[in-house]
């Protein structure tokens, strides 16, 4: 007991007063607007309550969030959609949705890992950077700046737990051998994701284990070690996943179809995305304006004093961007490689908040050299990035903003029409038998209440299921521009109705909310929706053509501040 | 505004780059402030921007 107590004594030691109240404030402003606006809060629709997020919520009420078996399907979606193709049933994110339901599942999961990343990139700081010119206030404000970041919580630690994947690698790097660093690999990837950070830190750790041998001929094991610990993690966090894309029999996934290059993509606008990466990162890791930080970096190095270590990671962010860019030639030129299609090896991209971040600290730190002037820059530019930050992370200025009423964006209870439904399920009861499309509308809605969709957004689903479905609506991408076509035949994780009539982007960007659209001219062909197990189509476009289609309209749906007005139709 | 600066930074370095990062700081936040908030009135999703 005394041991403990010492044992935990010395961890806190490590914190500083300044922390803790950095994270007092850090707590405080992220719980605040959730507590005030509950249910009516917004939470990201894209690939999060559009995608991953109620995936979570399928698995649980369909009891297959554990099971291991390939054979286990999920009857809810399309034809019975294998679970092992679903993400892991074993990571942090999916276990607490799991237990607290996805809407506070999703708000304490991002807490947490947002936690951990100011709890490590503070530690890493204070253990491993040398910043003798900055003080601790500056040091806890750029720690908290990393929780001001946007970043997609269902992919977990993948962009948050850098910190602290820096600080394992630095207790290798300075010998400090023990269960606990060991701790850090093999749990990380129960807490991130295996496609977006997985794999690539796999190869990353190849790549050094095999500088460290043939290079620099240094001590390996516990090296090897470290890496055996974070592959054990991931295999052991991933194994539904695994076991499926190994052993998955009678199953061709529609990523093989995968042709996202048909021809030689464009220098000028690989160009442009060269640009955009560096100075915006990517939508799915975080959207970071690192402009500011760009421009700090050339006055202090150019300016003031030459820090290696910026140099390095510099180097380091340049070349992240520059393989993010030119991929798609790589793409390109081995597209007959289904493996390297399916997989998609661009995605280090979520190193680099984490990079310029550290740049930030040691051009600070260069700036702080000059005591009368510079040195009171550094609080607004702690103040400036953390408001672009601010700007930049959806979640938190609509929140704000829905503080305030002035947001026009749809909340959790919104955008799931959690009123409408217990109206539609009394005249269209959900049932497996059936079936639903949506059109104008994510499937996942119909989804979350429990109807089994045709539908979905899946990021992998069978190839023939595809194909079968495209015929529904065979016209409708014949009368379409080739856009649209190459969308769903190239790509098609967006397994969806795509009329003619409306924008690709409608689901993507809510263009259908509030009756704003009507479909005259919908050609869908019913024989196979039928064959296809269809009985109700859930619009949030009138279609004004139904009685062609042997559609019959069961009610417009359209409760008080409602975000959609449903039309549900029924195939007679 | 940035290559100014530093054509000028033997004279006055500390002054310049003084003025080259209070700049910088403005032009950032009122971009970042252009994109996200300006630009994201209507309901569109986030990664349209990028």
């Amino acid at each position: 007991m005394k041991n403990l107590k010492n044992y935990i004594k010395h961890i806190l030691s490590h914190f500083s007063f300044a922390f803790w109240g950095g994270f007092c404030v850090w707590t405080i402003s992220f719980f605040l607007p959730y507590v005030i606006l509950g249910e009516d809060s917004y939470i990201r629709i894209h690939d999060t309550l559009e995608g991953e997020l109620v995936w979570l919520h399928i698995m649980k009420q369909n009891g297959v969030m554990h099971s291991l078996l390939n054979e286990v399907k999920i009857a809810q979606l399309m034809h019975g959609l294998p679970r092992n193709v679903m993400p892991s049933g074993f990571t942090f994110i999916a276990n607490i949705c799991n237990v607290f339901g996805i809407f506070y599942g999703y708000i304490i999961g991002q807490y947490i890992l947002k936690t951990i990343g100011y709890f490590s990139f503070y530690l890493f700081i204070k253990k491993y950077m040398t910043l003798p010119r900055l003080n601790e206030n500056v040091l806890v404000a750029t720690s908290l700046l990393l929780t001001s970041i946007q970043f997609f919580t269902p992919f977990g630690l993948s962009v948050m737990g850098m910190p602290l994947l820096a600080f394992g690698f630095a207790r290798l790097y300075y010998n400090k051998k023990s269960l606990a660093t060991l701790l850090i690999f093999f749990t990380f990837p129960f807490f991130s994701s295996f496609v977006w950070s997985g794999i690539e830190m796999i190869i990353l750790f190849n790549i050094y284990l095999v500088y460290l041998v043939i290079i620099k001929h240094d001590h390996v094991m516990k090296w090897i070690y470290a890496w055996m610990a974070f592959c054990i993690g991931t295999v052991l966090a991933n194994v539904q996943f695994i076991y499926g894309m190994l052993f998955l029999k009678g199953f061709r996934s529609h990523r093989v179809a995968y042709n996202l290059y048909t021809e030689m993509p464009n220098f000028g606008r690989t160009i442009s995305e060269f640009i955009g990466f560096f100075f915006s990162t990517h939508y799915h890791i975080s959207i970071f304006i690192s402009l500011l930080i760009f421009v700090l970096f050339l006055i202090s190095y150019f300016g003031i004093e030459k820090n290696k270590w910026s140099k390095n990671i510099m180097k380091a962010i340049f070349l992240i961007v520059l393989w993010q860019a030119f991929y798609p030639f790589i793409e390109f030129l081995i597209s007959d490689i289904t493996f390297i299609k399916s997989f998609r090896f661009n995605r280090f991209a979520f190193l680099l908040p984490f990079l310029w971040f550290l740049i930030l600290l040691i051009s600070m730190n260069s700036i702080a050299k000059y005591r009368i002037w510079l040195r009171k820059t550094i609080p607004l530019i702690i103040f400036s990035q953390f408001l672009i930050l601010f700007f930049s992370n959806d979640e938190t200025a609509h929140n704000y903003k829905k503080l305030i009423g002035i947001d026009n964006f749809p909340s959790f209870k919104e955008y799931l029409a959690l009123n409408s439904f217990s109206e539609i399920k009394k005249i269209a009861p959900p049932s497996i038998e059936n079936k639903v499309i949506s059109i104008g509308m994510s499937p996942t809605i119909a989804q979350y209440h429990g109807y089994s969709s045709l539908d979905g957004l899946f990021s992998v689903y069978d190839l023939g299921y595809k194909l079968e479905f495209r015929k529904i609506f065979e016209k409708e991408l014949q009368k379409s521009n080739w856009k649209k076509k190459e969308y769903f035949d190239n790509w098609g994780n967006r397994c969806y109705i795509f009329p003619a009539e409306l924008q690709m982007e409608t689901v993507a960007n809510n263009m259908c909310s509030n009756d704003k659209e009507k479909l005259r001219y919908l050609e869908l062909n019913m024989e196979q929706f039928k064959k296809m197990g269809g009985k109700y189509i859930f619009s949030a476009a009138e279609i004004l053509n139904a009685k062609s289609m042997n559609l019959n309209l069961l009610k417009r749906i359209s409760p008080a501040n409602a975000y959609w007005v449903i039309y549900v139709y029924q195939y007679e | 505004m940035l290559i100014g600066s530093f054509m000028y930074i033997n004279m006055n370095k500390e002054k310049w780059i003084f003025i080259t990062i209070i700049a910088t700081c403005i032009v950032s936040v009122a971009l970042a402030y252009y994109i996200f908030v300006i630009m994201s009135k209507e309901d569109v999703a986030l990664s349209s921007f990028f």
